[in-house]
């Protein structure tokens, strides 16, 4: 019962000893031009980072004349607090959690915005009679936390749904075993383990939060401010880097997939190649959802405020932060 | 395989049923015992897992006793921190099974100052250790173990996880949820909860042993397996993600029943273990996990399969036997076949003396006899063929009997008009002459006549249509067609004509008669074929013109080549002439001119060499009797003849009587007594004058003189 604390924080000091040996080589080996950065993603390994890993593995940081260090993620290192220690020169998070952060004073800013569209879903079994979001009325739903609540009590809303909501944990048993009747999920991931589960997709009613008006954009990689202002070159070099690493991925997905397997069984993820492969697939349309509106990486100002909106309308944010200090494009033209 | 050899296709056929027969019977064997072995490994597999499923079971239940009993003691006792760890103490050494076991309070039930509160007990080595466990860093509230008995309601068993503190173990914690009365409700409490390392289990499914490579597998409420040979799975890969990876949607369908609590055996394809198996799997009761037992297909079936590698080695065996004997056998059979193919084409190429042995078997032996047989009659046809075709030829000439020969349509009846010249030749006075000789002397006169005559018709290329007695009738122009026949066959009968010298030298030389002979040629339209019926065939002409030629023949006299105005017309370029005869003809008015030819100029130069036909006046005349013949019978004999000339080859004869011009005659030479002397003379009146005294002077032609007569005119003609 102790797994979650103990697990990772006996894994923890091993992966320290190694960051810190990377440390010293890269110190011995590195050159007066190439900087050296840190990099933490916002959960364990798996594919939902897969342009990262690859960025590294094929050199798309180095070329640029950027050192990275990948930090290991996971639920007791979030990546804001990272940043705002000086633990990680930079991070990915939900455009909800980047918001929440520097609405609180966080002085985080979005460099790249990669996932254009929201996984957000809930899913509830049809045994349990919910077909409609009318259904979901007066029934129990998990919640995830506060970044990912506001698209969801904007769906209430919508429907004029009460419901009782349960505290929604790392794990999808508490659906499974029918404590809940509805769980949050995410497309590219918990909707995966569930039919991993032995749940068929017609077990299963799946309302897409974006497909009812509430696309909000997802990953996005996020540094202090102090940090894009001191090293605007390595800002760009990262972005640059993380961005050639996500067009390789999608291009060579199984090569991408052998990477993404390789940080996996490092880090014993208990996971399969298979959920990494449909959590790739997934990415893929969520990254290039960006493909008509503009290049991979920009943040569409309606999109930020729709997402702000629902946080401010759910009391979880007071002020929205302003659009144009939020986001700071690598590529502005003064340094193109 | 209709040009394969007798032995391949009786191999084939043979071998072929034979192996089908065998498969057949021996698939039903195969199957029909692998049914059975199918029933009773089903009834194995079952024992098997269940027994396994109890052993696990008995793990699992006494595991549960001790969180079933804290929970139950804590709705009732209300406890200090003491007691609690007191409580806790006595069940770890209750079940050393534990690894660890604690009791979480919901938010400041245990403790009113604290929201956490949560004594934890857990074995490091061999010792108890006690820990407090809640807080920022470990938010029970929202953990698996925790919150579904809470809201569930109900004790159960945790998905199975990694302990990577405890040592990198597999871990399943069985919660019991504990309510209070607080007033007048029944509330939550808290949740004990207790850690049981899988250890033991694990090693009980994998104890279990299956034939050679046989085992079992654990998988939990989700389908994810908990323990596995491929360590690699374990807490990995699910029976669903396999089954995605492999693309089995009825790999998932298994998952999904076993998940469900379902229990099965069913058999799984080679894709997705490696090789084929059978597959028994039953629900732990207790957790909802699923133990699967897998059966390689090759094991479970091993001795069905030996058998039947047996049975198709025997199988082998015996077809290579039978192959063996049928090849023996049917070269056996086909060896005089052989030897008779063999024999048959030397057949082909003329060998009518070749034969087989008439051995073997029944049908074989009659076959080669029946060979012989044709052999023999083969030969025996061809050399009467043969000598059909030599003495054919005799008669025929070679160019008509290669026609018959090569061209069956030139044996149909029926017939052509063609231009043709015709040779009738015949001996004068020939019956005459030799019907008192002796028979063989016949012949042999007559063959040294005929054969000369042949030979050289035949070099001419004459077509040879009747040989009656001396008589010779033979046509130049057909079948096949020559240009030059009318000149070519004056030439030819001037040879003939030429060739008696010869002949009669010859016959002077045996003390036989002298032989004269005349000879017509005839130019006209006739009818050629095929005459006769299908029975017996000439090749022969039909015509006017033959019989037209039969009567200038009578107007030849001996030595003499006599030609018809038609052939005249045809070759008066070339011939000389030496005179004419009228000839008043039967059917024609008026007399018609033949020619009486001497020779013939380039390209055949053929003269004959004139005859003397001198006659000398005798001094003292012979007496003589005449008889004048028609066909042959006398029929008029006139005594009292003279001979006033006389000469080698004709007389003058004063007669008393009327004899008619060509008529033919026969002279008797008288003896001075007035008896007639031996020897005969034929001849043929060819004048008739009327003389003094009322008597006719005739003159005769001599157209045959036997030896005995030709002495007496010798001698007559010396005085």
């Amino acid at each position: 019962m102790e797994h979650g604390p103990l697990q990772y924080s006996a894994l923890r000091r091993p992966f320290r000893l190694i960051f810190i040996w990377f440390l010293l080589c890269f110190a011995a080996v590195g050159t007066a031009e190439s900087a050296t950065v840190s990099f933490i993603p916002q959960w364990q390994p798996q594919a939902q980072f897969a342009g990262f890993y690859v960025a590294y593995e094929k050199g798309f940081y180095r070329e640029r004349g950027l050192d990275v260090r990948i930090l290991r993620g996971g639920p007791e290192w979030p990546p804001s607090e990272m940043l705002a220690q000086g633990r990680a020169d930079f991070g990915t998070m939900q455009l909800t959690a980047g918001i929440v952060r520097r609405a609180r004073g966080v002085k985080l800013v979005n460099v790249c915005q990669l996932a254009q569209h929201s996984a957000l879903m809930l899913i509830a079994k049809k045994s349990s009679g919910i077909i409609e979001p009318q259904d979901i009325n007066g029934k129990k739903v998990g919640l995830w936390g506060e970044d990912f609540q506001g698209q969801v009590h904007a769906f209430f809303r919508k429907y004029g749904l009460k419901v009782q909501t349960v505290p929604q944990g790392a794990t999808l048993n508490l659906f499974l075993r029918g404590g809940v009747d509805v769980a949050s999920a995410m497309w590219y991931n918990e909707y995966h383990l569930l039919l991993n589960a032995g749940l068929n997709p017609e077990d299963l009613t799946a309302f897409f939060l974006a497909a009812h008006g509430l696309n909000v954009p997802e990953d996005g990689i996020y540094c202090l401010e102090r940090t894009f202002k001191e090293k605007p070159q390595e800002c760009r070099q990262f972005v640059q880097g993380s961005i050639a690493g996500w067009e390789y991925a999608l291009a060579h997905p199984e090569e991408a997939l052998d990477i993404v397997m390789k940080y996996v069984d490092a880090a014993h993820v208990p996971t399969n190649r298979v959920h990494q492969q449909w959590m790739l697939e997934r990415l893929r349309t969520m990254v290039m959802a960006a493909g008509p509106r503009g290049p991979i990486g920009g943040l569409d100002p309606d999109d930020y405020y729709r997402a702000a909106k629902s946080l401010k309308d759910d009391g979880t944010i007071r002020e929205i932060p302003d659009f144009s200090k939020f986001y700071c494009d690598c590529d502005t033209p003064d340094e193109k | 395989m209709r040009n394969k050899s007798l032995a391949t296709q009786l191999i084939v056929f043979v071998l072929s049923g034979a192996a089908a027969i065998f498969l057949a019977a021996s698939a039903y064997n195969y199957y029909a015992s692998k049914e059975g072995i199918i029933r009773r490994a089903s009834e194995n597999a079952r024992h098997l897992t269940l027994e396994t499923v109890y052993r696990i079971e008995v793990v699992l239940r006494g595991a549960e006793k001790v969180p079933l009993n804290l929970a139950a003691t804590l709705e009732h006792v209300s406890c200090e921190r003491d007691d609690l760890v007191q409580l806790l103490q006595t069940g770890m050494e209750h079940n050393k099974e534990l690894f660890g076991l604690g009791i979480a309070f919901e938010p400041y039930a245990g403790n009113p100052k604290s929201k956490y509160f949560m004594p934890y007990c857990f074995r490091n080595g061999d010792q108890q250790q006690l820990k407090w466990l809640g807080g920022d860093s470990y938010q029970y509230f929202g953990l698996d173990w925790y919150q579904i008995p809470r809201e569930l309601g109900r004790p159960l068993w945790s998905a199975p996880y990694f302990d990577e503190g405890a040592g990198n173990i597999i871990m399943s914690t069985f919660s019991v949820p504990f309510y209070r009365e607080t007033e007048g409700h029944r509330q939550l409490a808290g949740v004990v909860g207790a850690d049981l390392s899988l250890s033991r289990l694990t090693d009980i499914v994998a104890a279990v042993k299956i034939y050679e490579s046989g085992f079992a597998f654990l998988v939990s409420q989700d389908g994810v397996f908990v323990t596995h040979p491929n360590k690699d799975w374990i807490m990995r890969e699910s029976m669903f993600s396999l089954a995605e990876a492999r693309k089995s949607p009825e790999m998932r369908e298994v998952g999904r029943d076993m998940i469900r609590g379902g229990e099965g055996f069913v058999p799984i394809p080679a894709s997705l273990t490696g090789k084929k198996s059978w597959f028994y799997y039953a629900p732990l009761p207790s957790t909802g996990w699923s133990l699967g037992v897998v059966f390689p297909d090759d094991e479970l079936f091993a001795d069905a399969q030996r058998l039947v590698q047996r049975t198709v080695a025997i199988a082998i065996l015996g077809l290579v036997f039978l192959a063996v004997a049928i090849t023996g056998i049917s070269r056996r059979i086909t060896k005089p076949l052989r030897a008779l193919a063999r024999k048959t084409a030397d057949i082909a190429h003329g060998d009518f003396s070749a034969t087989v042995p008439e051995t073997g078997a029944k049908e074989i032996a009659h076959l080669a006899r029946s060979f012989n047989r044709m052999g023999e009659h083969l030969a025996d046809y061809i050399a009467k063929r043969d000598f059909v075709r030599d003495t054919f030829g005799r008669y025929v000439t070679q160019e008509v009997v290669k026609k018959l020969l090569e061209d069956k349509d030139a044996l149909e009846m029926g017939g052509e008009f063609r231009e043709v010249s015709i040779i009738m030749s015949d001996l004068r006075g020939f019956t005459a002459i030799t019907a008192d000789m002796h028979p063989e002397q016949v012949v042999t006169f007559l063959n040294r006549y005929l054969g000369k005559m042949i030979e050289i018709l035949t070099d001419n290329q004459a077509v040879i249509d009747e040989i009656v007695g001396d008589g010779i009738l033979a046509f130049f122009g057909a079948p096949t067609p020559m240009a030059d026949h009318p000149a070519r066959t004056v030439a030819c009968a001037l040879q003939m004509q030429a060739a008696m010298d010869e002949i009669n030298a010859l016959n002077e030389a045996d003390g036989l008669p002298y032989l004269e002979m005349g000879i017509a040629v005839n130019t006209g339209e006739v009818v050629v074929g095929n005459i006769g019926s299908e029975r017996r065939t000439k090749y022969s002409v039909v015509g006017a013109h033959v019989n037209f030629t039969s009567r200038i023949e009578a107007y030849a006299m001996g030595g003499q080549v006599l030609i018809s105005p038609d052939t005249y017309e045809r070759v008066r370029d070339l011939v000389q002439i030496e005179g004419e005869v009228q000839a008043q003809m039967k059917g024609v008015s008026g007399t018609v001119t033949l020619y009486i030819v001497q020779g013939i100029g380039a390209p055949y130069n053929i003269s004959l060499t004139a005859k003397s036909h001198v006659l000398t006046r005798l001094a003292h005349p012979l007496a003589a009797r005449l008889d004048l013949m028609k066909d042959k019978i006398v029929t008029v004999t006139i005594e009292g003849a003279q001979i006033s000339e006389l000469g080698e080859t004709g007389a003058r004869v004063v007669l008393q009587g009327e004899p008619e011009a060509w008529q033919d005659v026969r002279l008797h030479l008288l003896a001075e007594d007035g008896t007639a002397r031996p020897g005969k003379i034929y001849g043929k009146v060819t004048a008739v004058n009327p003389g003094a005294d009322g008597r006719t002077e005739v003159e005769i032609r001599f157209t045959s003189v036997s030896p005995e007569s030709r002495q007496v005119i010798r001698q007559a003609l010396q005085d």
